[in-house]
C-alpha cells in the first residue's frame, strides 16, 4: 500500500490491440492514477507490442497486500482466477460475459471447452468477489444467477469523442465510390451470426447492385466458421462481400466513415460496443433483439425480433432511400450516445470505486 | 406485431411496414421466391455441427489410413539413409496418432452434444403430447 491509499491493478486474460475490454483497462488505468492509486494491468498473455502496457499476471505478487484491491476483468477462463481466488487483496469484478458454449459445438473444440470453463470459473469466484460491476443489466443477470452478492452496473467506460481521429487513406480511396456500404463489426465468430449478416445482403444485393458489405474483424479464434462464411458467399454467387481481417484503428474509422448502415444479427452480445461505434459515426443501426442488444441501444436504431432475411434486405432498403427516415434514427441514437458519454460513465466508474475503497478502510 | 421496432411516430412506422410487405410480395410474384432459391443455394451448409461431425469421422478414417501405410520402425529400409527415413517416419506416425488421439475425443463431445439434443427433443414432444392430452 503507498500511504493510505491502497493500490488498485487490473487483471486481464488477453490484452490486444484494438480489443475493447483492453481499451477500457488503459481508460480506468488513467482515471484510477489521476485519482492518485497506483494502478498497474497485469495479463496472462498480451498481443504483439502491447508489452509495453501491461506485465505478467505472476508479477503482480511483490504488489500483494491484504488492503490493495484487484479488479478482474472477466471473460472467458484463464490461469489468473486461481491466482485471484488465491490473494489475500480484496477483489472487484469487471464482467464482461461469457459466450455459452453451444454457439461453438462442433464447429470450434478449443473454444467450446473454454467458455465451458469460464462458466465454471464465473460461478466458483461468486464467493469471493465483494463486488461486481458488469458493463451491462443482461450481465448483472446472470451474476445475480450465478449468487453474487453484490452487483452494481456501470456501462463500459470508453471515450467515444477521442474514438475517431483520421481514417486511413487507403481504405478511403478504395472504397470512397458512391456505393451502399453495409457494415458489421466483431470477430468472426458462430455467436455473431455473420452468416446471417450475408444471407440478408444477398437479398439486398437484388434490390441494390451497388452495394458492398464490409465484415470487419479477426478470423484467428475460429478459422472453420470463417471457411463455412467463405463457402456460403460462394454457393450465394455474392461479389462485393469484403472480409478485412483484424484492422488498425485509422482503418476501423475508415469503414465507419464509409458505412451506409450498420448490421448487426448477434445472438450473444454482453454489452456490444460496436453499436455505440456505430451511433458515434452517425451510422443508422439496424439490429436482432438478442441478449444485451435492446439494452444498449436503448429504444434507439432498429430493432429486429425476427431474422426475416428479405423483409430485413427490405427495411434496410428504405433506410438507405429515405432520408428523413434515416436522419430520424441517427438524431434518436445521437441521444442515446450523449448517455454513454465518457464524463457520465467515468464518473460512475469512480463512485462506485471510491465507495468500494472507503467501506474497506472503516 | 411487427417484425421491427424504431422509434418513429406510429403512422410512421405503419406506412414503412405497408411499404416492406407490398415490396416483398411484388419480389416474390415477380420471378422465383428469392428466400426459397436462398434456401436451396445454402442447402445444409450452415448446420455446421452435423457437417463437423462428418468431416472430422472422414478425417479420422484417413489418419488411420495413412498410419497403416506406414510400416512400424523395424521394417524401415536399411542402407546409409535408413536413419532418415525411420526418423520420417516417426515424426508423421507420432502427428497422425495425436489427430487420431485429437478427432476422438472431438467425437465424443459431439456425441454427447447430439444425445443431450436428442433427450431435449424427446422431452418437447413429451411435453407437446401432454399438452395436446390435456
Amino acid at each position: 500500500m503507498n500511504g493510505s491509499r491502497p493500490e488498485i491493478h487490473q487483471f486481464l486474460p488477453v490484452f490486444d490491440a484494438g480489443d475493447a475490454i483492453g481499451n477500457e483497462a488503459k481508460q480506468l488505468q488513467r482515471l484510477l492514477r489521476d485519482a492518485g492509486y497506483a494502478s498497474e494491468i497485469f495479463v496472462w498473455r498480451a498481443g504483439k507490442g502491447q508489452r509495453r502496457y501491461c506485465r505478467h499476471y505472476s508479477r503482480h505478487r511483490e504488489r500483494s497486500a491484504a488492503g490493495n484491491v484487484m479488479l478482474y476483468h472477466f471473460s472467458v477462463c484463464c490461469p489468473i482466477t486461481a491466482y485471484f481466488a488465491s490473494a489475500p487483496d480484496r477483489k472487484l469484478m469487471r464482467y464482461h460475459n461469457i459466450t455459452p458454449e453451444e454457439f461453438f459445438a462442433g464447429i470450434s473444440e478449443e473454444v467450446y471447452y473454454i467458455t465451458k470453463k469460464g462458466r465454471r470459473e464465473l460461478a466458483q469466484l461468486a464467493n469471493v468477489v465483494e463486488l461486481a460491476l458488469p458493463v451491462s443489466e443482461y450481465n448483472a443477470g446472470e451474476l445475480r444467477a450465478a449468487a453474487y452478492g453484490r452487483v452494481g452496473t456501470v456501462p463500459l467506460v470508453v471515450d467515444y469523442d477521442a474514438f475517431g481521429g483520421a481514417p486511413d487513406a487507403s481504405v478511403l480511396r478504395r472504397y470512397n465510390d458512391g456505393w451502399t456500404n453495409l457494415l458489421f463489426v466483431g470477430r468472426l465468430s458462430p455467436n455473431k451470426k455473420q452468416e446471417d449478416v450475408i444471407r440478408i445482403f444477398y437479398h439486398y444485393k437484388r434490390i441494390n447492385p451497388r452495394a458492398r458489405l464490409f465484415l470487419v474483424g479477426s478470423a484467428h479464434q475460429v478459422p472453420r466458421y470463417r471457411q463455412v462464411l467463405d463457402e456460403l458467399v460462394e454457393r450465394l454467387g455474392l461479389s462485393d462481400v469484403v472480409f478485412t481481417g483484424s484492422v488498425s484503428h485509422a482503418a476501423l474509422v475508415a469503414y465507419y466513415t464509409l458505412a451506409t448502415a450498420f448490421i448487426c444479427m448477434s445472438e450473444h452480445e454482453g454489452f456490444c460496443a460496436p453499436l455505440i461505434e456505430a451511433m458515434r459515426f452517425d451510422v443508422p443501426v439496424v439490429a436482432y433483439d438478442s441478449s444485451a442488444v435492446a439494452e444498449t441501444l436503448g429504444g434507439t436504431g432498429v430493432l429486429v425480433r425476427e431474422k426475416r432475411h428479405d423483409a430485413v434486405a427490405e427495411l434496410i432498403h428504405c433506410i438507405v432511400e429515405d432520408e428523413a427516415l434515416r436522419s430520424a434514427i441517427v438524431e434518436k441514437q445521437r441521444q442515446r450516445l450523449d448517455q454513454y458519454a465518457y464524463s457520465a460513465t467515468s464518473t460512475e466508474f469512480m463512485n462506485s470505486i471510491t465507495t468500494f475503497v472507503e467501506q474497506g478502510s472503516e | 406485431m411487427s417484425f421491427f421496432d424504431v422509434s418513429i411516430d406510429p403512422k410512421d412506422k405503419a406506412e414503412l411496414e405497408a411499404t416492406i410487405t407490398k415490396r416483398l410480395a411484388e419480389r416474390r410474384r415477380g420471378s422465383n421466391d428469392p428466400a426459397a432459391e436462398e434456401r436451396r443455394r445454402i442447402g445444409d451448409l450452415l448446420d455446421y455441427g452435423q457437417r463437423a461431425f462428418e468431416n472430422i469421422s472422414y478425417d479420422l478414417y484417413n489418419a488411420r489410413k495413412f498410419v497403416r501405410m506406414f510400416p512400424d520402425e523395424a521394417d524401415a529400409s536399411r542402407g546409409p539413409w535408413g536413419w532418415v527415413k525411420r526418423l520420417y517416419q516417426r515424426v508423421v506416425r507420432r502427428v497422425l496418432r495425436q489427430q487420431i488421439v485429437f478427432n476422438e475425443a472431438t467425437l465424443g463431445v459431439l456425441e454427447e452434444l447430439h444425445e443431450r439434443l436428442n433427450a431435449l427433443e424427446r422431452n418437447r414432444d413429451v411435453v407437446e403430447k401432454s399438452g395436446k392430452d390435456s
